[in-house]
């Protein structure tokens, strides 16, 4: 009985997480290429399935019980977000599967952020100005400071019609393996760089928005909000029982 | 923790702040001739990665994916966004619009000597007959009007004529130049519909209106606010909804918080 207090409060604990992930997305609802992150619990195994354990302290009333649970992961959803019109001329959205690439101090990383700027050499860079955009071979995107910049479907980039650089539009096999980074920025884990992303469209003027959406964190909100409480009440309860076998059971007169 | 889910919701708050503050000077700039609309640049903040992806996990085998936390969201740029705005015709002789690239900009000087640079072309005269902003600052270069004329002419390639009496043939009085830079985006706003430049914006260039790939002049209209008045409201409802839901995760974690603190009652 004294051990349930422990998996209760392993499920407030987790309830605890979780509403840092949701605090995060709520925070980013309106940052562009942002990708929601969830949690996913898991059981943690009954101790019968862990025998060393069993040998150690040979707890044979523990066998029947769960071990509470906890987060194993916190997973990113690779989904696309809306596109929404804004008009800057250097804004662009992937419409399909793809990330721009970065080359942020010596780093490769990948974005969906497409709000970029120029910098006072005329390079492309990330709005914050600390990454330059990759083109498909990987190198810096040099704007002319003379005509109007364009942006093909392909991501070709064209200074008064004439096509002078190609944005990379990079794909990954596993999105998973993804990793954020802050500043709209996700790092890969595959061993070498991404290759070429097929079947997407680049479009000028447009960015994508996040995909945090206040209904659902909401919802999730206020369920990991009861979560967390009916934890803290069995907490509570149990606190309770204990007293009473401590103080009361066996009590004389 | 209860208490980082509080912070990271406080960042939200703020950012969105931020983004109504600029709201509000886009829509109150919403008829300012020669304005240019800002847009706050919003990015995640790092991440606490309590296990990585592709770590080594449990008997041997590297996790597929990690468990990380966001410490919330901040402010990484207001950019000026530059594209052109409407013209507006006025007939005025001395207003002129800039048709042409975006990162074109007259030049001019304020009375203390510094050299600005502005898309407002709403000029007027001095008491010296020179070309000026309504805020006093000096087109460059320098152009004085005679006190008495019959017509002024601004053409498209900048050149800036009189005839001073009906049948004169046109005076010359100089040509108007323009200031280009490579990245507007880093020139530096002042206040006044003008903008200093600053290493961010790359290296001025004069540039003669009506050569090739720097616009013309347009004498008798006015470049309005490029600032669109239902965008900005949409902005607005946007900003005021997400400063909303992130106060609600703070009262959310307050009261995890005090579920903890009243466990033992």
């Amino acid at each position: 009985m004294d051990t349930g207090i422990y998996l209760n409060a392993s499920g407030a604990i987790a309830a605890e997480a979780r509403l840092d992930v949701i605090a995060n997305n709520i925070a980013n609802i309106e940052t562009p290429g942002f990708k929601r992150s969830f949690t996913l619990q898991r059981e943690r195994p009954p101790e019968a399935f862990e025998p060393s354990r069993i040998q150690d302290r040979g707890r044979a009333d523990l066998d029947p019980l769960a071990g509470g649970m906890f987060i194993q992961e916190v997973r990113f959803d690779t989904n696309p977000g809306s596109i929404v019109e804004t008009g800057a001329i250097l804004d662009a959205a992937i419409e399909g599967d793809g990330w721009f690439g970065i080359a942020r101090e010596g780093e490769i990383l990948y974005t969906r952020a497409g709000n970029f700027a120029r910098s006072s050499e005329g390079v492309l860079t990330t709005a914050d100005g600390r990454g330059t955009v990759l083109d498909t071979a990987g190198g810096t995107i040099q704007l002319p400071a003379v005509g109007e910049i364009g942006i093909a479907a392909d991501g070709t980039i064209t200074a008064d019609g004439e096509p002078i650089a190609q944005m990379g539009v990079f794909g990954t096999v596993d999105p998973k393996m993804f990793e954020p980074e802050g500043a709209n920025l996700y790092r890969s884990k595959e061993k070498g760089p991404l290759g070429r992303a097929e079947g997407f469209t680049v479009h000028q003027g447009r960015l994508e928005s996040s995909t945090a959406e206040p209904v659902r964190e909401m919802v999730k909100m206020i369920h990991t909000f009861r979560a967390y409480e009916t934890n803290q009440r069995m907490i509570a309860l149990q606190d309770q029982s204990l007293g009473r076998a401590v103080n009361d059971v066996g009590r004389l007169a | 923790m209860g208490v980082h889910a509080l912070y990271t919701a406080a960042t939200g708050m703020n950012a969105q702040m931020k983004q109504l503050e600029v709201t509000a000077n886009n829509v109150a700039n919403l008829s300012t001739q020669g304005f240019k609309r800002d847009r706050v640049n919003f990015a995640d903040l790092f991440y606490r990665h309590q296990h990585l992806v592709g770590a080594a996990g449990p008997n041997g085998t590297t996790r597929p994916t990690g468990v990380h936390f966001g410490n919330g969201v901040e402010v990484v740029s207001t950019q000026k966004l530059f594209e052109a705005g409407g013209t507006m015709i006025t007939d005025n002789p001395l207003d002129v619009a800039i048709s042409g690239p975006e990162n074109v900009f007259f030049k001019v000087r304020s009375p203390d000597g510094t050299e600005a640079f502005t898309r407002a072309g709403n000029f007027t005269l001095d008491g010296e007959g020179r070309i000026i902003t309504p805020g006093g600052d000096v087109l460059l270069p320098e152009i004085t009007v005679p006190q008495e004329y019959y017509s002024l002419d601004i053409a498209r390639d900048g050149k800036v004529t009189v005839i001073e009496t009906l049948g004169d043939d046109p005076t010359e009085l100089g040509q108007i130049t323009l200031g280009r830079f490579v990245n507007p985006g880093g020139l530096k706003p002042i206040g006044k519909n003008l903008f200093v430049a600053t290493p961010a914006a790359g290296d001025e260039q004069l540039v003669t209106p009506g050569s090739a790939g720097n616009g013309v002049l347009m004498q008798g209209a006015i470049e309005a606010s490029n600032v669109n008045a239902i965008s900005e409201l949409i902005q607005m409802i946007q900003g005021q909804r997400a400063y909303e839901i992130n106060s609600n995760v703070i009262e959310t974690a307050d009261e995890a918080m005090q579920i903890a603190n009243n466990l033992r009652g």
